[in-house]
């Protein structure tokens, strides 16, 4: 890296793409986890563990990747890297 | 270099093609409403939608290199998402995977989940670094980021290997909706899909391919959605089948339970018996896809059309939510049949089921007391030996194939013949986008990202051209006769496509950009063996015996489980055993790094 303000950014990039990537993890066990405590109980007619698999992991994911475009952006333009 | 063209021309096409098909679908529904034959219909519909496509295909014709490849890397995130988006859901996940929730939710869900984080690792692992590097594609990326020409022979040849069964099974699946649209021999209908994607890549490459893409993704979006959003504000009052299919299946339940027995006997897609049950198959099945899926060499090379680091976040963003689109209502789609089959069916006198059983019966995938459901002749002779038979459908009698779930969902649905039509065009659409999307990654890695690196003087931006075009020809030939010769083979080696991005092409790929130890040893060494284990193990899948171990319980998808570890370790092995990269190295991992500056790989010259 050239200088102090490039390896913060990308100490900071790194830190953030780390907690998105435990958060992925933590999703991905989340229907498995929820289906074993919850079994047979139904919301909205699903059992727990699908409604978790269908319905709230694929938005989890999509609010994870448009969180980490934004964040992502405001991270580049603190640190004067952002690609204009 | 071209001038960029206004960004706005792929949203002005969009809202035009969307006009057209809505006047199209609408037109077709009142010849429908007026007694128009069904198999005119669908007749119209393919030759129409096979027409549109061509035709975009050949407006959107190019001799620029920088069109060719990139699109002028002009496309807009939206844009760059739907077509992202369409490449992947292919023909076999716009079918199976609502035929797999139809048979049981807990494989489905996993494979549903694990395609989702591919995107997400995808916009935070390594989009924006691929886009930074200026490759044209994921050899060009590897070249570039490691050097040497190994590495870039091999990994050409684990996209090869791993997405030409996935092309093949795209114009087996095409051909066959084809065929069964235009009335025509299966061997016309391949060479009909043959030409057709010829047109849509040879002449215009990605520029051409972006703009079709988003065209099928229209008609694939607007196929599945709009069927299940009618049943579930006509059976529950809310659009949104997402929320309402759980209602269906307590419904269904209920009508099981009032009758004492199940009507009808589910059975998964054949095209996606690779899902297994339990919880390390759910967890592998994850892990896979979300690799794997970030790792497809069709979709990488998206990330290289957008203008830059960030558009090539927001195209993984896109495409996440494009693909949601489509694969959320696949549950729904299971669970509505469920219900309308069990309310709508049952007991039904032999003579008065619907069309649709018959329909689907002919293609083996509609069984009623053990035969193929062709005729109602045929029904009452093998009913009749049934112990209590009444003339009426009885329990348990009927078997319904989940490769059928789709396609016959409007006829389930008591929809108009006009969309059971408008459906096969969007499964048709789907095999188009994701065939010609894999034809075209093969043909660049070897026409343009492994003939650049393997000469010290770099080609023409002419003969790379000539060759990829060359290559795209041979891609699709072979990949028609191996999907028409051998259609079981294709589609069963088909998911092994992801498996072996995950196994064969993610370790290096991930290691590259966010490790900076990682050598060209390393990489080749990850490719190698991670690929090959990935590859044996798809192979002893499909054909038992292929290794000498016995069945290993791992699928053509969870095979990536093992070449994912193996590729890690070896790269991590032979990247310690060997010497560190040099300065010029590491300076080339942080430029990829940094969202600003010069790409290292430099749009070539116009031809």
């Amino acid at each position: 890296m050239r200088d102090f303000s490039e390896i913060a950014w990308w100490r900071e990039t790194r830190q953030f793409a780390l907690a998105i990537g435990v958060a992925l993890i933590v999703i991905a066990l989340l229907p498995a986890l929820l289906s074993s405590h919850f079994g047979d109980h139904l919301v909205l007619g699903m059992r727990f563990g699908t409604l978790v698999g269908t319905v709230v992991a694929p938005l989890a994911a999509l609010v994870a990747a448009l969180a980490f475009t934004v964040r992502q952006r405001v991270i580049d333009r603190r640190h004067d890297v952002a690609d204009e | 270099m071209a001038r960029r063209p206004p960004a706005r021309s792929y949203g002005k096409l969009a809202l035009l093609f969307a006009i057209a098909f809505a006047i199209l679908a609408g037109v077709l529904g009142l010849l429908d409403y007026f007694g128009l034959p069904a198999d005119i219909l669908g007749s119209a519909v393919c030759g129409a939608g096979l027409v549109a496509l061509a035709a975009i295909g050949v407006y959107a014709a190019t001799m620029q290199s920088s069109e060719f490849y990139l699109a002028a890397r002009a496309v807009p995130a939206a844009g760059s998402g739907a077509a992202s988006a369409a490449s992947v859901i292919s023909g076999t996940l716009f079918i199976g995977l609502a035929g797999t929730y139809f048979a049981g939710a807990d494989g489905a869900v996993a494979a549903t989940v694990g395609w989702c984080f591919g995107f997400v690792v995808l916009a935070v692992g390594l989009a924006p670094y691929f886009r930074k590097s200026g490759a044209f594609g994921v050899v060009d990326f590897l070249g570039v980021r490691y050097g040497g020409r190994p590495v870039r022979i091999a990994a050409t040849l684990v996209v090869a290997t791993a997405l030409f069964p996935a092309t093949a099974a795209a114009f087996a699946l095409g051909a066959v909706i084809t065929s069964n649209l235009l009335g025509v021999s299966a061997a016309a209908a391949l060479v009909m899909i043959g030409v057709v994607v010829l047109v849509t890549t040879a002449l215009g490459g990605v520029r051409a391919i972006t703009r079709t893409a988003i065209a099928e993704y229209i008609v694939m979006a607007s196929a599945i959605v709009v069927p299940a959003t009618i049943v579930a504000f006509h059976e529950y009052g809310s659009p949104l089948p997402q929320l309402t299919f759980g209602l269906a299946l307590h419904d269904a339940g209920l009508l099981a339970l009032a009758s004492g027995r199940d009507i009808a006997t589910f059975t998964g897609s054949g095209a996606w018996s690779w899902l297994g049950g339990g919880a390390f198959n759910a967890m592998a099945t994850v892990a896979v896809l979300a690799t794997g899926v970030a790792a497809l060499p069709q979709l990488l090379m998206r990330s290289a059309t957008v203008r830059g680091p960030e558009g090539a976040r927001r195209s993984a963003s896109w495409g996440l939510l494009f693909i949601l689109v489509v694969i959320g209502v696949a549950p729904a789609y299971a669970a509505f049949a469920h219900y309308l089959i069990a309310r709508d069916i049952a007991d039904l006198p032999l003579e008065r089921l619907p069309d649709w059983i018959f329909t689907f019966g002919h293609l083996g995938l509609v069984k009623i007391c053990g035969i193929a459901a062709t005729s109602v002749n045929a029904l009452l002779g093998a009913c009749s030996s049934t112990a209590g038979f009444t003339g009426n459908l009885a329990a348990n009698e009927l078997a319904v194939s989940g490769d059928a779930v789709v396609l016959a969902a409007p006829g389930i649905f008591g929809l108009p013949d006009v969309v059971t039509a408008l459906v096969a065009l969007g499964a048709l659409a789907a095999a188009l986008a994701a065939g010609k999307a894999m034809a075209f990654a093969i043909a660049s890695a070897f026409g343009h990202d492994l003939y650049s690196g393997m000469t010290d003087v770099p080609p023409s931006s002419g003969r790379q051209l000539i060759l990829t075009r060359l290559t795209l020809v041979a891609v699709i030939v072979l990949a028609a006769w191996f999907g028409g010769r051998h259609p079981g083979d294709a589609i069963a080696l088909a998911p092994g496509a992801v498996a072996m991005a995950a196994g064969g092409l993610f370790p290096a790929l991930i290691l590259g950009v966010w490790w900076k130890r990682a050598t060209a040893m390393g990489a080749l060494g990850a490719i190698v063996a991670g690929g090959s284990v990935t590859a044996a193990l798809v192979l002893h899948r499909h054909y038992p015996g292929f290794l000498p171990f016995g069945d290993l319980r791992l699928s053509e998808v969870t095979a990536g489980i093992a070449g994912l570890p193996v590729g890690f370790a070896a790269a991590v092995a032979l990247s310690l055993a060997s010497e560190p990269p040099n300065a010029e190295r590491m300076g080339i991992v942080d430029a990829i790094r940094r969202p600003g500056g010069t790409p290292f790989v430099q749009e070539s010259e116009s031809l």
